[in-house]
């Protein structure tokens, strides 16, 4: 279990790189997929089969094939690729470290407090997951579907091609 | 709930008669529904309940603000029947998403619990987007659509941002538990106050009161107008029913904290919208001006805190309601017949050739400014004593000042209709609108002269 854990992070590690010093932006997300794809291994590996699989689907399938389509249909060369300001990269910069000192914190916070109490072993599977949200968060979820039905016939009313003007 | 079920199942059955491309019974449908809620509604008065692991509770409270919003939409969707008459696509999926944003507005007049509250909160969100920019060909409502779908994301965002915060200290999401929360714990973590602050932001842009009312004007003029009318009212009933809701319920222990920041809320409001005010050409961005110094006023009951804020704020907006639909709706007649022209010359001459038209405007702009024998006075004066019996002098004066200033850009107009000469036509007014006009006219006057059966509901 210990040598599968280590191969799936060392995995993780090696395409997470890949998805920041690969040149070519389509092999970036690629990386990316293989990135998604490892980390969907480690929550199986915590017992979390469902987020393991709603992972794969929503990030591994749906977003990063949105990503592949945008990348694909702005066409990004290395020659009209626009020269970015310096403000801009120290923006970056500053938010990226930023982003670290957090990550650190908390790592830090967990390191120094020892092992996390393990709740319950099995809180990850389904049919928790199932109790929990068709018995005590019933009503949310049924009424999230009327949000998500008006946001459907939303994009309808405002995406549809009309023939003549209204 | 079956008031909730009811308003949901008439919006799905709209989307269905779409298909049938046939305006008889489109908006029949929707009224029909709208009534069928409205009974379902007024028939849990009195009937306390709460459901669903006590997430959704039905008390007098939400079964009055549920009614009103009703009502509202009612007279709103009345006006579409000529505000739609040209448009041949679309009409059912926008009379379905304003039911969809009833159903929204629903939930938030319900809680008691924050998930609700969110969720509650998207849904009367998320349909209005669309509304605003439901005039596709039109470069303004596109922007307003746009602008409001930005910002509005931004203030879901920081009020999730609050509300978590508020679970991370509480660690629970219920009302109650929060209050029992504040009251047993002897000093409170950072991160509660800092979610408190967030949520009040997250709320104070939904409800457009200053120093969060920047998209507002934009949004308000952009629109079509028959979904500002709309936008102004059910959205801001339901916003600050949701809003005392969680303010008097879950942090009423804390007032101490966010009453200051509540009190130069006011005082920023009031300033920015009455000024602003009176320097407007346009009449839509006036009624949108005048609506956020309405938000301010009604700030006033919310930081009152006591038995009369409920009653006070549930009669203001229900004043406000009725005053906001027939001023929407005399605009658009004005608008249609000036080539779109919306200034306040636009309504010169008025009351000579259309005096009922002149009438319906000026009950509305006497009852929104808070003159006697319309609803808007007892509005006011019910929110000030509340504010006066909590200690809030100063304030009060304050606000009756604005009230003072506000008569004046509200006499701008009245004065436009009836004194100054102008070349305007005789204007045909439609069945279903006039109705309509009539009906939220008479209210405003019945609620001017007997206000007493309303203010003891709450």
């Amino acid at each position: 279990m210990s040598l599968l854990f280590y191969i799936l992070a060392a995995l993780s590690v090696l395409t997470g790189l890949g998805v920041v010093l690969a040149r070519n932006p389509i092999n970036s997300v690629l990386s990316l997929i293989a990135c998604f794809l490892t980390i969907a291994g480690h929550y199986v590996l915590l017992n979390a089969q469902f987020l393991a699989v709603v992972h794969v689907i929503v990030y591994t399938g749906a977003i990063m094939v949105l990503f592949l389509f945008v990348i694909m249909l702005m066409d990004m060369n290395r020659a009209n690729e626009p020269h970015k300001k310096w403000t801009t990269k120290l923006a970056a910069t500053l938010s990226g470290c930023l982003l670290l000192l957090v990550l650190l914190a908390s790592t830090a916070k967990v390191m120094l407090g020892g092992p996390a109490p393990v709740l319950s072993p099995d809180m990850g599977l389904i049919k928790n997951l199932g109790m929990v949200l068709y018995r005590d968060y019933l009503y949310p979820f049924e009424t999230s579907a009327i949000l998500f039905l008006s946001a459907m016939v939303g994009a309808m009313v405002l995406g549809k091609h009309e023939p003549k003007k209204i | 709930m079956a008031a909730l079920i009811s308003i949901a199942v008439f919006g799905i059955a709209l989307l269905y008669i779409e298909l049938t491309n046939s305006k008889k019974i489109q908006l029949p449908l929707a009224v029909v529904g709208l009534l069928v809620t409205l009974g379902l509604t007024v028939m849990q008065w009195n009937h306390p309940s709460s459901s669903f692991n006590n997430m959704a509770v039905t008390d007098n409270y939400s079964v009055a603000f549920n009614a009103s919003i009703l009502l509202s939409t009612m007279f709103v969707v009345l006006l579409s029947a000529y505000y739609y008459e040209d448009v041949k696509q679309h009409v059912a999926e926008i009379m379905a998403l304003m039911l969809f944003t009833v159903f929204g507005a629903f939930l938030i007049t319900s809680f008691s619990n924050m998930i609700m509250l969110f969720l509650g909160i998207e849904t009367l969100s998320i349909p209005l987007y669309v509304l605003a920019g439901s005039k596709k060909f039109s470069l303004r409502s596109n922007e307003a659509s746009f602008k409001y779908f930005l910002m509005g994301a931004f203030a879901s965002a920081i009020l999730l941002l609050g509300i978590t915060l508020v679970y991370g200290a509480s660690a629970t999401f219920q009302l109650s538990a929060i209050s029992d929360y504040v009251n047993n714990t002897k000093q409170l973590p950072g991160i509660f106050y800092m979610g408190i602050i967030l949520i009040l932001v997250g709320f104070s842009f939904k409800v457009a009161a200053a120093p969060f009312h920047f998209w507002t004007p934009d949004v308000y003029e952009g629109s079509p107008t028959l979904i500002t009318a709309f936008m102004a009212t059910v959205v801001k009933i339901a916003g600050f029913a949701a809003f005392y809701r969680l303010f008097s319920s879950a942090f009423s222990s804390i007032a101490t904290f966010w009453e200051p920041l509540l009190w130069g809320m006011i005082i920023l409001t009031l300033l920015i919208s009455n000024f602003a005010a009176l320097l407007q050409k346009g009449v839509k961005r006036l009624l949108a001006y005048s609506s956020i110094s309405h938000a301010g006023f009604l700030l006033l009951g919310i930081i009152a805190l006591n038995k009369l804020s409920a009653g006070g704020i549930f009669y203001y907006t229900l004043a406000y309601s009725l005053a906001t639909i027939p001023a929407f709706g005399v605009l658009i007649l004005v608008k249609n017949h000036r080539n779109s022209d919306d200034s306040i010359d636009a309504f010169n001459g008025l009351a000579k050739k259309n005096p009922l038209l002149a009438i319906v405007m000026s009950v509305a702009l006497l009852s929104m400014a808070g003159i006697p024998i319309t609803a808007g006075f007892f509005a006011k004066y019910y929110i000030f004593v509340a504010a006066i019996d909590s200690g809030y002098i100063l304030l009060t004066i304050f606000a009756v000042l604005a009230a003072v200033l506000g008569v004046f850009y509200y006499f701008r107009l009245l004065n436009a209709m009836f004194l100054k000469e102008g070349e305007a036509e005789k204007i045909k007014i439609p069945v279903v609108f006039g109705i309509s006009l009539l009906i939220t006219t008479i209210l405003t006057l019945a609620m001017g002269v007997f206000p007493d059966y309303i203010i003891k509901l709450l």
